[in-house]
């Protein structure tokens, strides 16, 4: 059972840290899949099948708060699980993305065994079904 | 079974299942204890110090000392003994805020931030950490089963449980 | 709010920032006054690292932070967020390294700012040099770490500065 994952952050760096953490997470990756803001991660799930997305908040185009409303609002994709990974640290914010539809929130600075646990955690059912 | 007690600034690794490694007043110093689970090996490292290049000399007669000397051979003796890294189960504890030598309070942390970019750099995940704080711990791994102990100065003995969630096929 | 305000809150974040990713401890900081005592012809030090960044925060406070440091200290901070060693790394690897801990830094303060709802950071834009801000409301940190000397420089939008 291997799985696709989108990593959408407009910080390359940030994007290669996070592919690290997956890597040492043990968890087996069909594909890694990246997207610099919400529009590129957007026609990235048109095109492929995505078990987990994981995004930041702050992104130039379509920010991580309109990925997610358009991701649920989409019959084909709004089952997926979210996870935003972002600077902003206020309770404000992250009850405003899980009341938008986030499975998870991690706040930059991480630990990347949390970011890993939380990854973990919603990758935990099954994967992968096709129709 | 055999009760191996693992002083300042030294390791011990085993694939012997009636043995048991402890280490004990660990204040600002770090233990990390390995154990993989299919091997049965089994290490604790206690280190007292970040890095090597403070005492260059001190690193070749006593590599255990530091994190950047100590960690790299803990992990090579258990690779030696049959442990492979991808099975590693690995744990921390320790790193108080303690005041040192020097009056100052920050060697904890230096120290687990040491190990931390350790690990990252060597693409070793710690699934269980117990740091910081102000006081001494004890803690103590069985080499057959993985399970550890831990006791914080002041309060009962418990187990650390160790969640793994191995998602996917490995 | 004045600059002055974000004393204790830019080396808090900062410290968190750097330990729980850079795994570098900050040893000590000092605040640089922008208008220091000793006179007007020698008004604020200009600025020349390898790497700077600037990008601006727009909410319920609006302004612009910006962060330097020499070359060696930020190929290390790269090495140790990547987790690769520095002679593996490009000048633009690092550069994109500092440029996420200029956004990083600037967005634990924005956030951590008092009744703050929301905010947007502009994306973090390298600069050749921290610019001479001396007649704008400004906090200037410099933070003193086992990876190096990291400046950082924060500018509230809206006050003047009354001498």
């Amino acid at each position: 059972m291997a799985f696709n994952i989108l990593i959408v952050d407009d910080s390359p760096a940030m994007r290669r840290v996070v592919r690290r953490v997956v890597d040492l997470s043990g968890v087996e990756v069909g594909k890694y899949l990246e997207a610099g803001d919400g529009r590129q991660a957007l026609d990235v799930l048109r095109a492929e099948w995505v078990d987990l997305i994981m995004t930041d908040i702050n992104m130039p185009e379509m920010d991580g708060e309109e990925l997610l409303l358009a991701v649920r609002q989409d019959a084909m994709l709004s089952s997926i699980p979210v996870l935003v990974v972002s600077t902003d640290q206020s309770e404000t914010r992250i009850k405003q993305m899980m009341s938008f539809g986030a499975d998870g929130y991690i706040s930059k600075p991480f630990m990347p065994e949390r970011l890993s646990e939380e990854m973990q955690r919603l990758l935990g059912g099954v994967p992968n079904e096709s129709f | 079974m055999a009760t191996h007690v693992i002083g300042i600034g030294d390791c011990k690794v085993s694939k012997d299942p009636s043995d048991v490694l402890v280490t004990h007043a660990l204040g600002s110093c770090i233990a990390v204890l390995i154990h993989d689970p299919v091997a049965k090996v089994a290490g604790l490292l206690h280190y007292m110090l970040p890095e090597s290049n403070l005492d260059v000399d001190k690193a070749i007669k006593r590599p255990f000392v530091f994190a950047d000397t100590g960690i790299p051979l803990l992990f090579q003796s258990a690779y030696q003994l049959g442990a492979v890294k991808s099975r590693l189960v690995v744990m921390a504890a320790g790193g108080a805020q303690m005041l040192d030598s020097n009056g100052t309070f920050n060697i904890g942390k230096r120290n687990h931030l040491a190990m931390r970019k350790i690990f990252w750099k060597a693409g070793v995940m710690v699934h269980k950490e117990e740091v910081g704080g102000s006081s001494s711990r004890t803690v103590r791994i069985d080499v057959a089963s993985g399970r550890v102990q831990l006791r914080t100065a002041g309060e009962t003995e418990h187990d650390v449980e160790i969640h793994l969630r191995r998602i996917g096929a490995f | 709010m004045k600059a002055s305000d974000f004393t204790v809150l830019v080396p808090d974040c900062c410290s968190d920032v750097l330990e729980a990713m850079y795994f570098t401890s900050v040893l000590e900081v000092t605040r640089e006054d922008a208008f220091p005592e000793r006179g007007g012809t020698e008004g604020m030090p200009s600025f020349q690292a390898e790497y700077a960044f600037s990008l601006n925060f727009r909410g319920d406070v609006s302004g612009r932070f910006g962060l330097s440091l020499s070359g060696p200290a930020a190929r290390c901070l790269a090495s140790n967020f990547l987790g690769e060693e520095d002679s593996n790394l490009s000048i633009h690897e690092v550069g994109e390294v500092i440029g996420e801990l200029a956004n990083m830094l600037c967005g634990s303060v924005a956030s951590r700012i008092e009744g703050e709802r929301k905010f947007v950071l502009s994306h973090p834009e390298p600069i050749a040099l921290l610019p001479d801000v001396r007649t704008e409301d400004v906090l200037i940190s410099k933070f003193d770490t086992d990876s190096g000397l990291i400046t950082t420089r924060i500018v509230v939008e809206g006050t003047t500065c009354n001498r």
